[in-house]
């Protein structure tokens, strides 16, 4: 079940009706069962490691709660991560790692080269999502940051709740059981703010990313024999759709939490107008790169306490942006998306550090000029990473360099790709824009009324004028 | 921002202005989209090009000659426009089903090279897209607002959920009662062949007897594959019509509509009787036999129906012919919807514009709904046969406009049929071309 298909249009219609007429206790009992249904629509088989995992997290957190034996504490604490990363490793990383070292035995010949151990793994929908979810809360708990959840169902109800299960945001305990545990406001600008994200993140996926998917996949998938101005126009192409598919799917994980008085944490902040490196990890994807920030790389800093010097920050970065990139998936271009940026973010910390205000212009119009360029030049290196992102073998991230700096002939470049390039993404950087510039998502709603009918109009004649009307996949529901 | 607070004047102005918006929207997108094809016209007729538009289909295309509908389109065309030329090509393939329509259409475009292709297919299909129900629209009250954009916007998703929903449904009761399972293909024992072609030798040199001699003996053997059996059968019935043994032929054909209700051959014997007014009896005895049986049958029933009227009496063809309107359904017309989805991307793919007729008599949301998953559906060009022929049908009499009876309430063309059908093409292709523009800059040009 898509949120952009009707059958979930159906399923939200008839749980938000209930929702209104029922009490805190059944509202949250009815949503844990939406939620199971919504994930068994999937695969009900799934529904039982999650409720397996859950269990354990919360019998886990309990535990670490009621003693104050540090070594009883940091037991239950490791039992829990080892389950959570356990499961995660098994689903998602077994088949990587057993080909890679096969490979790598065969090659000493070690092994028999025909010899194959990898397994018929199906990966749980959601499983890296709600994994980290767990494991914040439990090392949140540990960290005696929060008391843990008091109810077994109520904290069952924070990691499956179903407008962040399969994609995120990665929600956080400090945040999320609150609003669990007590009453909820809906009241009718809440729905109203929330159907326009709902709204908005069906344009971004529909009309956006759905769209510019048109461009990215022919080329892509068959992989060489392109041209480099093709590449080049399918780069930016897939760099707008992985936004518009993740941010849309973001916007309506809040639209719908919103409506039903929930607030889920924000996901994507402008990111192409990020100045830095830093910022564009700041923007994009936030709720994963703040937790990788807080249980990962902090940590790391820690320690690596005996490493002097900047190296223990290039070090930290480098194995917490490596992780980033094989979160997304066990396949060798994530981990050189997450080495690319890890390299990147170093480079900056380092330029940063070593050059601190050597170049700040002073003239308004040299304050425009250096701001346009950084947020062109980060712009470029996004449109470089995502294409790494997008490869699915080192091999064809080669294959496009070499097609970009050797076969790169602009006359041949195929035009109609080019205009819907420009077509669709120049909607969606405008709203970006005055999002950007306003620090408002929700601008339109807080025009005039007249500009505000006027605006939303456009929005639903582009959305439903040219929007691609199949529920396809989201990108990120392989993760 | 308290939404209590504010005057629900504003509200109604605020979906005023969003409704009005949106028409403009789609209307500009209308004019922008039919000013970039005028352009195109521009161009190919200031270079002397004659406007070529390829009529493909099944014999409802190809009958006719003079009179058929693409040469009364030709002559429609060219007639109002003056200063154009244009040019029709009939691609009628009769008895043609829309697969073997579409696996000889690459073929045709390359020796044409049209600008334009008029379809209209699927009544000989398994599932004839001319036995589709002929619902009435039940909000006929809203047709006043049909002219606007946003209706045809709305009805178009309207329409695509309701695709949508009918694919949850779970492989939907078609009416077929008997379909035989699909046999595997087998070689038929040359003494069998050897057989049957003595026996038509027989039947050709006119010697009935022999040749049901011949056939009924092959018959009677059990190791008879059913296919070929049906084979047999249907010459078996020839001999048999020829001489009017008539109790002989009604249980051949009771035993080739128990395997299957919608066997054609047998169909078409039926049909010749009722339409020669032969063995009227028999004919209604046999069907009412099998609609006993087969009460779900849509071809059963639509062929008494048909029958009946055949014979004259209209008072109870009535019955029958409601009945299929309202048994008739969709089914599975999964084979013609990739047949139109094919003919609409290879279409695409050659920038070729495509008009999609609908049969007279029969409703276009049906032919609407095979596309409606398509992108460009709100750009594609439908015709409607449906309204016209019914206002004409009113006054005059069914022959007038139809010379037979082959889809039970609708058959093929008389010339006037023809006309009628060409006018309402020429409509929405000169409505689609925005023609007076043509002709100023042809007529300038000349």
């Amino acid at each position: 079940m898509h949120f952009n298909s009707l059958e979930f249009f159906l399923f939200f219609t008839v749980v938000y009706i209930t929702y209104l007429f029922l009490s805190l206790r059944w509202q949250n009992r009815m949503l844990i069962a939406a939620s199971c249904l919504f994930y068994a629509a999937w695969n009900w088989k799934f529904l039982f490691l999650m409720a397996a995992s859950i269990s354990t997290d919360f019998w886990c957190s309990q535990q670490i709660d009621r003693t104050d034996d540090p070594k009883k504490r940091k037991t239950f604490l490791l039992i829990s991560l080892f389950i959570n990363l356990g499961i995660l490793g098994f689903f998602k990383y077994y088949n990587f790692f057993i080909a890679n070292i096969q490979g790598l035995l065969s090659c000493l010949h070690l092994a028999s080269p025909t010899l194959d151990l990898t397994l018929k793994i199906i990966l749980p929908l959601g499983i890296s999502f709600y994994t980290f979810e767990a494991m914040s809360y439990i090392i949140d708990v540990y960290k005696r940051k929060i008391r843990p959840a008091q109810n077994y169902w109520d904290y069952f109800l924070f990691v499956i709740y179903f407008p962040h299960l399969i994609a995120g945001p990665i929600m956080r305990a400090k945040d999320f059981l609150p609003q669990i545990i007590a009453p909820r406001l809906v009241n009718a600008n809440k729905y109203y703010n929330g159907a326009y994200l709902v709204f908005l993140g069906l344009f971004q996926k529909m009309f956006v990313a759905d769209n510019m998917a048109k461009i990215v996949n022919p080329i892509f998938n068959d992989g060489t024999g392109h041209n480099g101005a093709d590449f080049l126009i399918s780069m930016y192409a897939f760099t707008f759709q992985i936004f518009g598919d993740f941010a849309g799917y973001s916007n309506m994980a809040r639209g719908l939490g919103a409506m039903m008085g929930f607030e889920i944490t924000i996901n994507f902040n402008t990111p192409f107008f990020a100045v830095n490196v830093q910022d564009f990890w700041n923007r994009w994807h936030i709720s994963l790169s703040h937790w990788i920030r807080d249980y990962l790389y902090l940590p790391l800093m820690g320690g690596f306490r005996r490493i002097n010097g900047n190296a223990r920050i290039y070090l930290a970065l480098m194995v917490s942006m490596t992780l980033i990139g094989l979160w997304h998936g066990a396949a060798w271009n994530f981990v050189f998306f997450g080495i690319y940026y890890g390299v990147l973010l170093s480079f900056y910390l380092f330029i940063r550090i070593c050059w601190a205000n050597l170049i700040v212009p002073k003239s308004p119009w040299g304050i425009r000029f250096w701001f346009w360029l950084r947020v062109l030049f980060i712009f470029h290196l996004t449109v470089f990473g995502m294409m790494i992102f997008r490869c699915h073998s080192l091999s064809q991230i080669g294959d496009i360099i070499r097609a970009l700096l050797k076969n790169f002939h602009p006359s041949a470049m195929n035009n109609e790709n080019f205009t819907a390039l420009i077509g669709f993404a120049t909607p969606l950087m405008l709203l970006q824009w005055v999002e950007y510039r306003t620090n408002d998502i929700f601008f339109i709603l807080k025009y005039h009324w007249a500009l505000r009918s006027f605006l939303l109009a456009v929005l639903t004649y582009l959305l439903l004028g040219w929007g691609v009307m199949k529920a396809e996949e989201f990108i990120y529901f392989q993760f | 921002m308290s939404l209590d607070k504010r005057p629900i004047l504003q509200d109604i102005l605020s979906i005023l202005v969003f409704l009005l918006t949106l028409e403009i929207l789609l209307r500009l997108n209308g004019v922008f989209d039919l000013s970039y094809q005028s352009y195109l016209n521009h161009k190919r007729v200031s270079a002397g090009h004659v406007y070529t538009i390829m009529c493909i289909g099944d014999s409802n295309t190809y009958l006719g000659g003079e009179n058929s509908y693409p040469s009364q389109l030709e002559k429609i065309l060219n007639e109002r426009t003056g200063g154009l030329k244009f040019k029709v090509i009939n691609q009628g393939l009769p008895a043609a089903p829309s697969k073997v329509i579409m696996d000889s259409f690459e073929p045709w475009l390359g020796k044409y090279s049209p600008d334009m292709v008029v379809s209209m297919m699927g009544a000989n299909d398994r599932h004839p897209i001319v036995l589709s129900p002929n619902q009435k629209n039940f909000f006929k009250f809203l047709a006043p607002l049909r002219s606007l954009k946003i209706y045809k916007l709305f009805e178009g998703i309207v329409i695509k959920i309701k695709d949508h929903v009918r694919s949850w449904v779970p492989g939907q009761p078609a009416p077929k009662p008997n379909v035989p399972p699909p046999t595997p293909f087998k070689v038929v024992p040359k003494k069998y062949v050897q057989l049957l072609m003595l026996g038509l030798d027989a039947k050709n040199n006119g010697n009935c007897d022999a040749a049901e001699y011949i056939l009924t003996n092959l018959l009677g053997d059990p190791d008879l594959d059913i296919t070929f059996q049906q084979r047999v059968d249907s010459e078996l019935r020839q001999c048999y019509m020829q001489q009017k043994k008539y109790p002989e032929l009604m249980d051949t054909l009771r035993f080739n509509f128990n395997i299957w209700d919608y066997d054609v051959g047998s169909t078409d014997n039926v049909r010749e009787l009722c339409t020669t007014g032969q063995a009227k009896e028999e004919v209604i005895g046999l069907l009412t036999d099998l609609i006993a049986l087969y009460p779900k049958s849509v071809a059963l029933n639509g062929l008494l129906g048909a029958c009946y009227a055949e014979y004259g009496e209209s008072a109870l063809a009535a019955p029958y012919l409601q009945k299929i309107k309202q048994m008739r359904s969709l089914g599975d017309m999964a084979i013609l919807k990739q047949d139109y989805l094919k003919l609409h991307r290879i279409l695409k793919q050659h920038k070729i514009k495509g008009v999609y007729v609908q049969y007279p008599l029969r409703d276009v949301n049906d032919l609407k709904r095979l596309l409606s998953a398509e992108d460009d559906y709100d750009k594609m060009i439908f015709v409607d046969n449906e309204g016209p022929f019914q206002e004409a049908l009113k006054p005059d009499q069914y022959y007038t406009y139809f010379t037979d009876r082959n889809y039970d309430d609708m058959g093929h063309c008389t010339p006037l049929g023809n006309h009628i059908l060409a006018g309402n093409i020429a409509d929405a292709i000169l409505k689609y071309l925005r023609i007076n523009s043509i002709r100023d800059s042809s007529l300038s040009s000349e």
